[in-house]
């Protein structure tokens, strides 16, 4: 399922108009941005968890260079399935 | 920080800031992953706009072990969640590290990058032309590969390794970065190929031997173990003719080797005796009258045309040509070499040093050359002695048909008269030698002398901008630049004790020098730190600590363990590396220690002078990981204040 049928799914259930879809993602969106970036987990009950992890810094060597590269340190959005969902998966 | 929130804890904002109530936020929310379920539960894959992008994946059965007991299990076939954050999002969540950038480490860490030079030098040995510094070289190379084809016609081994080593000499020199290894590998090239083409002609054998061990004795042996090699008994004659010119081609060798990075005019001047050596065998058997006539000739000394009379008269009128060619090769390659040397060295200054003791090298070279001029004599008297003493044992026995043809040839008063003439044109072939080295020494003496020059003009200017980069910088390549210096002369005059004692105090010479710079630069240090043996930390550091470890007492003030001149492409975790036993986790320290001069993380500039702090056992030990922890945390402080 792609973007837009998500969204007129949502539109259809929860029957609002496209302007206040809109922001709700975008303000969904926000929110969740803000919380990694203050270094908080936001769990989503029986779905996951969305966390900010960090990655430190290290040292890769290119394979056909032999050049070695000090990568830097990063933090990334990682997101963690609950087990609910998960079981609701394999069964 | 690092709090966990669920759900609920979000839905007052995001209704705010949608403009909507709080309990449409609530149902938007979980409408949204429901449908997300949903969606999963149907298709596989669900993208929530602006978010990211879930997506079922089936995972297939595999074995494994259990940890516990190491028993063998199957993990069965699951399905897995995946996410991907879209683009944007990634980028937001990665924003304050995004200033960082990947860059190339540049000091010797833990993993050799050395490798690679090692791998270069092997691929310079084995296919020497396809080095870029070569190719300048190629082309001398190349021009006189044809004149010595004529040489070599009847063998052809000898070419190959006469082309090789030429081409490996000057790529060594003009890379301009001489390691002892290089020079190791040369002179296990030059005593290996010798051996290797043993089969095909004795005759290079002598020259090779005289060529790397120049020792008379060992030429002598070798000779002789060339003449029992070769069955003609008559070419004993010729042989012992074409020794002093393969001493003349050694003695060349070594004042090349020496004084002058350029052998490549060795192999071709030792291969001439080999024309000689093999074609007037003939004519030697067919007419003995000949050989005085070769004598004679070399008696009018007439310094250079003696060796083309020499060789006109026994190698005919082919090696005439070839010689009368590689006289001009031998000269071209030396003004190229030393074109291509002088912008070399202006690019290099730290090559300097090394370079200076060989200035005084040939002079000193040119008196011990003479010196060793006067012993050989003697030497060769002795040699031409033993040769044909030989000579006769060996007509004894190998060859019954030409000692009987000799004996009838030749008297053995003529031998005696020969054997005279031969000393003769040896004194004369020496005295010949004696001007050719002083004349090579006084050139290339000019040349190191105007190379001095240059590179103590560079020097005076780079010293002054770099200042205490410029010594520390300078130590270890012009160590290797002296190794390689005395390496050259050592390999080359193994005979010449005095020139290695001299290329030995030559050494020392550099080594002084060295220890100056390092002092000098020992000295700024020293000079730092008794200003501030302390530096105080960064106030929001000194804060901060309070504020969240009121149980660590952590000082404002620190001593100052080192002043660290930042390298180029560095950065505080590589410069914490270097500082604090390859741990990176430091690095906060250091930039809190160096706030004054650093106005965010990011900010490090090569050149820039940074206080290492002394972070004692305490805060600084690389192997606890509560230190380490502790790092971490500064570190994501530090991120703060970009």
């Amino acid at each position: 399922m792609n973007t837009k049928e998500i969204t007129s799914e949502i539109r259809k259930r929860l029957q609002i108009d496209a302007e206040t879809a809109d922001a709700l993602f975008a303000s969904f969106t926000n929110c969740l941005k803000e919380e990694m970036l203050n270094g908080n987990s936001l769990s989503i009950p029986g779905f996951g968890i969305f966390e900010a992890r960090r990655k430190k810094e290290r040292i890769s060597i290119n394979p056909t260079t032999k050049q070695r590269l000090l990568s830097p340190p990063k933090q990334s959005l990682a997101f963690k399935v609950s087990a609910i969902l998960k079981d609701k998966f394999n069964n | 920080m690092n709090e966990k929130k669920s759900l609920q804890d979000i839905l007052g904002n995001i209704a705010e800031e949608a403009g909507v109530t709080k309990k449409l936020s609530e149902n938007f929310l979980r409408t949204l992953f429901e449908i997300v379920e949903e969606a999963l539960n149907k298709d596989g894959i669900a993208k929530i706009p602006n978010i990211g992008t879930f997506k079922i994946i089936a995972i297939e059965e595999r074995k494994s072990v259990n940890v516990q007991d190491g028993s063998e299990m199957i993990i069965p076939a699951h399905k897995k969640v995946s996410f991907v954050p879209e683009k944007n999002l990634k980028e937001e969540i990665n924003k304050p590290y995004a200033h960082l950038e990947t860059y190339v480490l540049k000091d010797d860490g833990p993993v050799d990058t050395d490798t690679d030079d090692d791998f270069d030098d092997e691929s310079e040995d084995e296919t020497p032309i396809s080095s870029s510094s070569s190719t300048v070289f190629v082309n001398n190379v190349s021009t006189e590969v044809p004149s010595q084809d004529i040489i070599n016609t009847p063998i052809q081994e000898p070419i190959n390794t006469s082309t090789q080593e030429p081409i490996y000499t000057p790529t060594q020199e003009s890379s301009n970065t001489p390691v002892q290894e290089k020079r190791e590998l040369k002179v296990e090239e030059h005593i290996n190929t010798p051996y290797q083409e043993n089969n095909n002609s004795s005759a290079i054998d002598d020259k090779y031997a005289s060529y790397i061990q120049e020792i008379p004795l060992n030429t002598n042996n070798s000779n002789l173990s060339s003449n029992m090699a070769d069955e003609n008994t008559l070419q004993n004659n010729i042989e012992s003719n074409t020794n002093p010119t393969n001493e003349l081609g050694s003695n060349e060798t070594k004042s090349d080797i020496v004084e002058n990075p350029i052998p490549q005019s060795d192999p071709i001047v030792s291969n001439q005796p080999e024309v000689p050596s093999y074609e007037p065998v003939e004519t030697v058997i067919n007419s003995s009258s000949v050989e005085p006539v070769v004598n004679n000739p070399i008696v009018e000394p007439t310094t250079e045309t003696q060796t083309n009379n020499y060789n006109q008269t026994i190698g005919g009128e082919s090696s005439n040509n070839i010689q009368e060619e590689i006289p001009s090769a031998s000269q071209t390659d030396i003004s190229s070499t030393t074109e291509t040397q002088e912008p070399n060295v202006v690019e290099t200054t730290p090559e300097a040093p090394a370079q200076q003791p060989t200035s005084e090298e040939p002079q000193t070279q040119s008196a011990e050359n003479t010196q060793e001029k006067k012993e050989e004599p003697a030497e060769t008297k002795a040699e031409t002695a033993d040769a044909q003493g030989k000579e006769n044992k060996e007509t004894a026995v190998p060859a019954p048909k030409t000692k009987a043809e000799r004996l009838k040839e030749e008297k053995r008063q003529k031998k005696l008269k020969r054997q005279k003439e031969r000393e003769e044109m040896n004194a004369k072939s020496r005295k010949w030698i004696k001007w050719m080295f002083i004349g090579l020494a006084i050139v290339l003496a000019l040349l190191f002398g105007i190379k001095y020059a240059m590179d103590h003009n560079i020097l005076d200017n780079s010293a002054k901008e770099q200042k205490t980069e410029a010594p520390v910088a300078n130590t270890p390549t012009s160590n290797e630049g002296e190794k390689a210096t005395a390496a050259t002369s050592e390999n080359s005059d193994s005979v010449d004790e005095t020139s290695s004692s001299a290329a030995t105090t030559e050494n020392e010479d550099n080594l002084t020098s060295q220890e100056e710079n390092q002092e000098s630069a020992i000295d700024d240090n020293s000079a730092f730190s008794s200003d501030a043996d302390t530096h105080t930390f960064d106030q929001r550091l000194i804060d901060y600590m309070k504020k969240e470890h009121p149980e660590i007492k952590f000082p404002s003030k620190m001593k100052i363990r080192e002043e660290y001149v930042v390298k180029e492409g560095s950065r505080l975790a590589q410069i914490s590396r270097n500082n604090f036993d390859n741990v990176m986790n430091f690095w906060g320290y250091i930039y809190f220690f160096n706030t004054d001069v650093l106005s965010s993380p990011s900010e490090v500039r090569s050149g820039m002078t940074l206080k290492i702090p002394d972070l004692g056992n305490e805060f600084g030990n690389t192997k606890s990981s509560k230190c380490k922890a502790l790092a971490d945390e500064i570190n994501d402080l530090a991120l703060k204040f970009k």
